[in-house]
């Protein structure tokens, strides 16, 4: 009798897969065949560009035995090649290789070594089949305004508006691990000592040096209480990662790479945080929509600042999903656009300091610390419900317009009276 | 016993293996990434079972991955048996299609042809699938007449690795074997693996336990300790 599994049944089980390889969803790269191209909105000049190559996904080989994952290493000596060949053929030189299985692409910085124009260098590359896709490295930026020096004593905002001393009867925010995506923390701050859970660097080059926006953030979000010291943060029990993706400059602006946002941000996601603080903003890009993408299919929060200067809000505060965040009221075209305080904000400085601080930067380290809290209360709420809870004060003078209301918003998400209800005092 | 060299389309199936092979790659939207590996183990462990009567040996393996998730390749490495050749050798062509899902959590399904081109009545097939998820991978192999003696099979294994310094990693391998009217066999594999992308060596200790229960042709080798050095291309 012949073995059911004989060589004419084994062509017809490869003609099966032939069949499901057909009916298979196709990939995010497939599915944007028609946005292949990401060019610079602006003729500027960028030197740097990612270049995506296909990530297989892990499967049976006989000759890696029995190990996991290590079953990568092989087909990443086989991109590794490619991106050579690549970076040979277009005059570029490979400056960093950043797997990231979650979105199936093998992403490599590659810089341009000669006068090429990286418009044209990644129209050719669009037509080589070996890669996914190929953009510019954007540049984002904090949104921020310094400040003067603040006292210990100084009131803040939060405690005004929002009642902060009785709602941290209620919450703090306590086990929410939050990221904090910005410029590096002053991690022995006073004020911030022991509330840094983790820190990472992503910044290419770059030794970690305490940089002034990531521990001004990092400040309104998680200060220690009850030190007598400096200021409350918003959610002070919460988990922060603090994720260095942006530098500080000569000038000290906060600017951040493209590619060092994604790498944080992919860190971010994978180590399952609940919510991201991203207190900046650029261009659109594409691999920063896809990672923002997958922060939300896994309900995390995204919480970003708005840039008024941009005619969509700038990004990632113009991806659909995230919570976008002002220091004052937008105009009706950003009617979704969410008020937090954002101005004279006394918060942690480097130096062992604290100063005030303005900008939509910090009304998003607000808005963060608000759904820390929340989440506390409601672990499996939602981005949906969560929206649904916001609420608003009332107009009043010497008030921001259109303000959110921590007190009302709890209670709305949670069915409790958290705040004694006062809010419009 | 005739000596005879592997033939080489045996090696990776017949004319119409390779019709289908081409014919899945083809419909792909874009060319396939390809990576091949060349190792020297001190002993060829499969599934328990020493297959080389415990001498080193060389292996080849051949790779392709289409973007569409297709996977397919071939593995060469020599084997002893009582049966076979001083040229025996084992062959395994595989192909699947493999997806990565964006929770991470991965899974597969395939098909292997095992090929003994000396012995070809134990030349056998088998179908598999598995889940994987960061350095954890859980595989099934189902096979309606194992090495050819009209008896189904079974195989469950669960693989893993945990880095842990730089370039060292500790792999772990569980595996069980369950051969209709036969019985069951299970192997289990810690090892020690140091290297790069390109270079690697593992030290690995192996223990098969009740191997008499499954055993056809190849040696029974209740403990195991191989060594290997692995090269990427």
């Amino acid at each position: 009798m012949k073995p059911v599994l004989d060589l004419r049944n084994f062509t017809f089980l490869l003609s099966i897969l032939w069949i499901l390889n057909g009916l298979s969803p196709a990939s995010a790269q497939e599915q944007a065949q028609e946005d292949t191209l990401t060019v610079p909105q602006k003729k500027e000049l960028h030197r740097k560009l990612l270049v995506m190559l296909h990530l297989p996904a892990q499967h049976f080989r006989p000759d890696v035995s029995y190990a996991g994952a290590y079953r990568q290493d092989a087909g990443r000596v086989a991109r590794r090649q490619v991106a050579q060949e690549l970076a040979h053929t277009m005059h570029m030189k490979i400056l960093e290789d950043w797997p990231m299985p979650l979105l199936n692409i093998d992403c490599f910085q590659m810089e341009l070594i000669d006068d090429a124009n990286a418009e044209d260098v990644i129209l050719k590359l669009k037509s080589d089949k070996r890669v996914a896709w190929a953009q510019v490295v954007n540049e984002f930026e904090a949104k921020a305004s310094a400040g003067n020096s603040a006292t210990g004593n100084s009131i803040q905002p939060a405690q005004l508006y929002w009642s902060l001393r009785e709602v941290h009867h209620v919450t703090t925010g306590k086990q929410v691990l939050v990221a904090v995506i910005d410029s590096a923390v002053e991690t022995q701050h006073p004020d911030l000592r022991g509330q840094i859970e983790s820190q990472e660097n992503f910044v290419d080059g770059k030794p970690w040096v305490a940089e002034s926006h990531g521990t001004h953030v990092a400040g309104v979000i998680v200060a220690k209480p009850g030190n007598h010291l400096g200021i409350v943060g918003i959610a002070p029990d919460a988990r922060v990662m603090a994720l260095r993706a942006c530098a500080q400059d000569v000038d000290g602006k906060t600017q951040c790479s493209g590619f060092s946002l994604a790498k944080a941000l992919y860190f971010a996601i994978n180590k399952g945080v609940k919510i991201i603080n991203l207190s900046l903003s650029g261009p659109d890009d594409r691999l920063l929509r896809q990672l923002i993408d997958l922060a939300l299919s896994r309900d995390i929060k995204v919480v970003t600042a708005i840039d008024v200067r941009r005619a969509n809000g700038g990004y990632p505060a113009s991806h659909p999903g995230v919570f976008s965040v002002s220091d004052k009221k937008m105009k009706s075209t950003f009617s979704s656009v969410l008020v937090a305080p954002g101005q004279d904000i006394p918060t942690t400085s480097t130096g062992q300091t604290w100063s005030f601080v303005s900008g939509s930067s910090y009304s998003t380290a607000h808005v963060t610390g608000m759904l820390a809290l929340l989440t506390q209360l409601q672990p499996t709420i939602s981005s949906d419900q969560l929206r649904h809870s916001l609420t608003r004060m009332p107009d009043m003078q010497g008030r921001p317009e259109g303000l959110l209301s921590l007190c009302d918003t709890l209670s709305k998400a949670t069915a409790q009276c958290i705040c004694a209800c006062q809010s419009g005092k | 016993m005739k000596k005879q060299l592997p033939n080489a389309l045996f090696v990776f199936g017949s004319w119409r293996y390779l019709i289908a092979l081409a014919g899945l790659f083809c419909s792909s939207s874009v060319s396939a990434q390809w990576s091949a590996s060349a190792a020297l183990a001190s002993d060829y462990i499969y599934r328990g079972n020493s297959l080389s009567q415990s001498r080193p040996v060389v292996q080849l393996n051949a790779n392709a991955d289409a973007e569409s998730g297709l996977f397919a390749g071939g593995f060469l490495s020599k084997s002893l048996s009582e049966l076979q050749s001083k040229q025996g050798a084992q062959a395994i062509a595989y192909a699947g299609i493999a997806k990565r899902l964006a929770s991470g959590i991965g899974w597969e399904v395939g098909v292997t042809r095992i090929i003994l081109p000396d012995v070809p009545r134990w030349n056998y097939t088998e179908l598999f699938a598995g889940m994987n998820r960061d350095n954890l991978n859980l595989r099934v192999h189902y096979s309606a007449d194992y090495l050819g003696i009209k008896k189904k099979s079974f195989y469950l294994e669960m693989n893993g690795d945990l880095p842990l310094h730089e370039q060292w990693r500790l792999t772990a391998h569980g595996g069980i074997l369950h051969l209709q009217d036969r019985g069951t066999r299970s192997d289990v594999r810690v090892g020690v693996l140091f290297g790069s992308s390109l270079w690697t060596t593992q030290l690995a200790w192996g223990k098969t336990l009740h191997p008499d229960n499954t055993r056809l042709y190849f040696d029974n080798k209740p403990t195991q300790l191989t060594l290997s050095l692995h090269r990427v291309f």
